[in-house]
C-alpha cells in the first residue's frame, strides 16, 4: 500500500474525474484494495472507472468513505448520527447508494443501507411502505389488490 | 491485447458434472472439489420453468461465477459421443453457489447451423453486468468465403437482445465454428490443420492466431483447448512422444505460443494412456509459495477424475466416475463466489434485506407488490429464512451458539427435556 497521501482518480458515469486519497478507498472498497494491490494501478496515468456510478452517487460515496476513515476513533453515537443524516436522501437517491455500495464492495455502507431499508419496511402499513419507497406501479391486477386488502385489512 | 486486467480472475474451487442419465433431467449437477476434504455434493438450477415443456437442462457454460443453463426440449442425440446440437430451449443465467437464476427470454431467432456456441461472459472486475454472445454466418456464395457475419448480443444491463452485422473475413474451413473460447474480449478457434483465428468483439474484425512452432507433420491432434485466467491454453498430442503432453500458453501480446507445462502420462498411472483433459485451473497460492498452483482436471480412462498438480506432476484422484461415459462437454468449472450474484437482478439486494426482517413483517410485505410476493414466496428464500442464516452475504455473521444442550440418559430422555447449559455464567 502506498503513502497516505497518495492520489488516485475515480472516473464517474458522466466522466466527471474524482481525486481521493488512496488510503480512503482502499480501507472501505474491496474492490479498490484489489486493483491497487494487484499493482496494476497507475498513478500517473489510471482512472478506475466506474461506469455504472453516477457523479451524485459517487460524491456521496466518497463523502462517507473519507468521514468514517478520518473519524474512526469518534464514539459510536456520534458516528451513528453521522451515517442518518448521510443517509437522509430519498428512496432513488438510496437506490443508487445501495447499488454502488454493492459494485464498490463497501461492507459498511451496505450493511448501513440494509439496515437502513429494513427499518424503513418494518412495522410499516402497506400504503406507507409504497410512498416511503416510491413504489407506483404494484403488479397486481385491481381484482388482487382488492382480495388482498379484504383478506387483511390490518396490513394497510 | 489484454486491454484491462485489475483485480484477478476468482479461483474456480470444483468441477460442476453433469451425467447423461440423472442430471440432465433433474436440472442439477454434481459438484466435485479438487479438495477432496469434503464430499461431493449437488447443485441444482432453481428456475421456474412451468412455462418451459424442456425435457434436459444442459450447463452451456460457465464464466467466472455464473453459469450458462440451457433447457433442451425433446431428446438427446442417442450417441453420447456427439455434442448436444442447439435446437429452442431457453436459457438461464444463475449462480450455482446462491442458487439464483434468473430467465433469459428468446431473441427471436431461427437456430441457424452456423451459429456459434452461446458465450457467457461475465467479468466482474470490469462489469458487474453479464453479456451472452451469439456469432452467426450469413450464407455466402459457394465460391466466395462468407463475408457476413451477425452478431447477436444479450446484455444483463438493459435486459434485452440486440444485433450487429458486419462484414469480416471470416475463413470458411472453420467447420468447428461451435468450439470457440472467449478470453480478454475476443472469440478464440483453434484446431490442427484448420484455421486458427480470433474474433474480436468490440472492433468486429478477425485477426490470425500465431501457429505453433513445429512442423504440422509431428503434430497428432488437439487434445484440449481453453481458457484459464486470463490465457489461452492448448494441449497438443504428438507423434514422438507418446507420454508426455505439452501445454502451450498463447503469450499475452499474441506474438507466439510457449510451452508453459507439461503432462506426464507416468504419473497418472493410466495403462492405455487414454484420457481427456476437463480444463486447466489456477489455484490460490498456498502460504510457504509465491506462485499460484496450476492444476489440470484430467479424466482417465473416462472413469477416474484426477487433479494433477502441473507444477510438481502430483496427481490425486478427486473422483471415480460410475456413470456410464465420460463426456468432457459436460464438464464446467465450478467458482463459489458471491460475484455476480446483484446483476441477476436487484431483487437479490432485496433479499438481503428481507432476510433481515421478522416473519410478521415478510407476511405485510408480500402484498406491497408483485415482484416482492413472488421474491418472498421463492423457496429457496424460505429455505434461507426459515434457517435463519444469513450466509449470502458473509459480512453477516452465522448467528453464534449460546450455549449446550444436553440429554442425561436417564431423565431426560424420559422427560422430553434437555438441560440448557450457557456458556456464559451470567444466566
Amino acid at each position: 500500500m502506498g503513502s497516505p497521501l497518495k492520489k488516485i482518480m475515480l472516473c464517474s458515469s458522466e466522466k466527471e474525474i474524482f481525486s481521493v486519497e488512496e488510503q480512503v478507498m482502499v480501507q472501505h472498497s474491496v474492490i479498490i484494495n484489489n486493483m491497487i494491490e494487484d499493482g496494476s494501478y497507475n498513478y500517473e496515468e489510471s482512472k478506475i472507472p466506474l461506469d455504472c456510478v453516477d457523479s451524485k452517487t459517487l460524491k456521496k460515496v466518497i463523502d462517507y468513505c473519507t468521514y468514517h476513515t478520518h473519524h474512526h476513533n469518534d464514539n459510536q453515537e456520534d458516528l451513528e448520527a453521522w451515517d442518518a443524516q448521510f443517509l437522509n436522501v430519498d428512496s432513488n437517491g438510496l437506490y443508487d447508494l445501495l447499488m454502488a455500495a454493492n459494485y464498490l464492495e463497501i461492507r459498511n455502507l451496505l450493511d448501513l443501507i440494509y439496515r437502513t431499508i429494513k427499518n424503513m419496511i418494518k412495522g410499516k402499513k402497506i400504503d406507507e411502505i409504497r410512498r416511503i419507497l416510491n413504489i407506483k406501479d404494484h403488479g397486481f391486477t385491481p381484482e388482487e389488490e382488492e382480495q388482498n386488502r379484504k383478506e387483511y385489512p390490518h396490513f394497510y | 491485447m489484454r486491454k484491462y486486467k485489475h483485480i484477478p480472475n476468482p479461483y474456480p474451487s470444483g468441477i460442476l458434472c453433469q451425467t447423461l442419465d440423472s442430471c440432465l433431467f433433474n436440472k442439477r449437477a454434481k459438484i466435485i472439489p479438487f479438495t477432496n476434504n469434503s464430499n461431493s455434493r449437488f447443485t441444482y438450477l432453481h428456475a421456474d420453468n412451468k412455462l418451459d415443456k424442456a425435457r434436459h437442462y444442459k450447463i452451456e457454460q460457465s464464466c467466472n461465477g455464473l453459469l450458462l443453463w440451457r433447457s433442451i426440449p425433446g431428446d438427446l442425440p442417442s450417441d453420447a459421443g456427439t455434442k448436444v446440437i442447439p435446437q429452442g430451449g431457453s436459457f438461464y443465467v444463475g449462480n450455482p453457489s446462491t442458487g439464483h437464476y434468473v430467465r433469459i427470454d428468446k431473441f427471436g431467432y431461427e437456430f441457424h447451423p452456423k451459429f456459434s456456441n452461446p458465450f457467457l461472459v461475465f467479468e466482474p472486475w470490469k462489469s458487474p453486468h453479464y453479456k451472452i454472445i451469439f456469432l452467426t454466418k450469413l450464407d455466402g456464395d459457394r465460391n466466395k468465403p462468407t463475408t457476413k457475419m451477425e452478431m447477436s448480443v444479450y446484455s444483463s444491463e438493459t435486459g434485452s437482445w440486440s444485433k450487429v452485422d458486419f462484414l469480416t473475413s471470416f475463413p470458411n474451413n472453420i467447420y468447428y465454428f461451435d468450439n470457440g473460447v472467449y478470453c480478454n474480449g475476443a472469440i478464440h478457434w483453434f484446431a490442427i490443420g484448420k484455421s486458427a483465428v480470433y474474433f474480436d468483439v468490440d472492433r468486429l474484425c478477425v485477426k490470425n492466431l500465431p501457429t505453433l512452432p513445429l512442423p504440422l507433420s509431428d503434430l497428432l491432434k488437439d487434445v484440449y483447448f481453453g481458457e484459464c485466467g486470463g490465457n489461452i491454453h492448448l494441449i497438443v498430442a504428438k507423434y514422438n512422444e507418446k507420454l508426455r503432453y505439452d501445454i502451450w500458453e498463447l503469450k499475452e501480446d499474441y506474438s507466439g505460443w510457449i510451452v508453459r507445462y507439461y503432462i506426464d502420462l507416468t504419473s497418472l498411472q493410466s495403462d492405455r494412456g487414454h484420457f481427456d483433459v476437463s480444463c486447466v485451473v489456477r489455484q490460490p497460492t498456498k502460504e510457504d509459495e509465491d506462485e499460484e498452483a496450476m492444476l489440470a482436471i484430467v479424466a482417465v480412462e473416462m472413469r477416474k477424475l484426477v487433479a494433477y498438480n502441473l507444477k510438481d506432476h502430483s496427481s490425486r484422484i478427486i473422483y471415480e466416475i460410475k456413470e456410464r461415459r465420460y463426456l468432457p462437454d459436460l464438464h464446467h468449472q465450478y467458482f463459489e463466489t458471491l460475484a455476480g450474484d446483484a446483476v441477476l437482478g436487484d431483487m437479490d439486494l432485496l433479499t438481503v434485506i428481507f432476510l433481515l426482517l421478522p416473519v410478521k413483517d415478510l407476511l405485510r410485505s408480500k402484498c406491497v407488490c408483485k415482484k416482492w410476493k413472488s421474491l418472498i414466496s421463492e423457496d429457496q428464500f424460505c429455505y434461507q429464512h426459515t434457517l435463519g442464516l444469513c450466509r449470502k452475504y458473509k459480512h453477516i455473521p452465522n448467528p453464534y451458539p449460546s450455549g449446550i444442550l444436553c440429554q442425561t440418559i436417564d431423565s431426560c430422555l424420559f422427560f422430553k427435556r434437555a438441560k440448557i447449559i450457557f456458556f456464559c455464567l451470567k444466566f
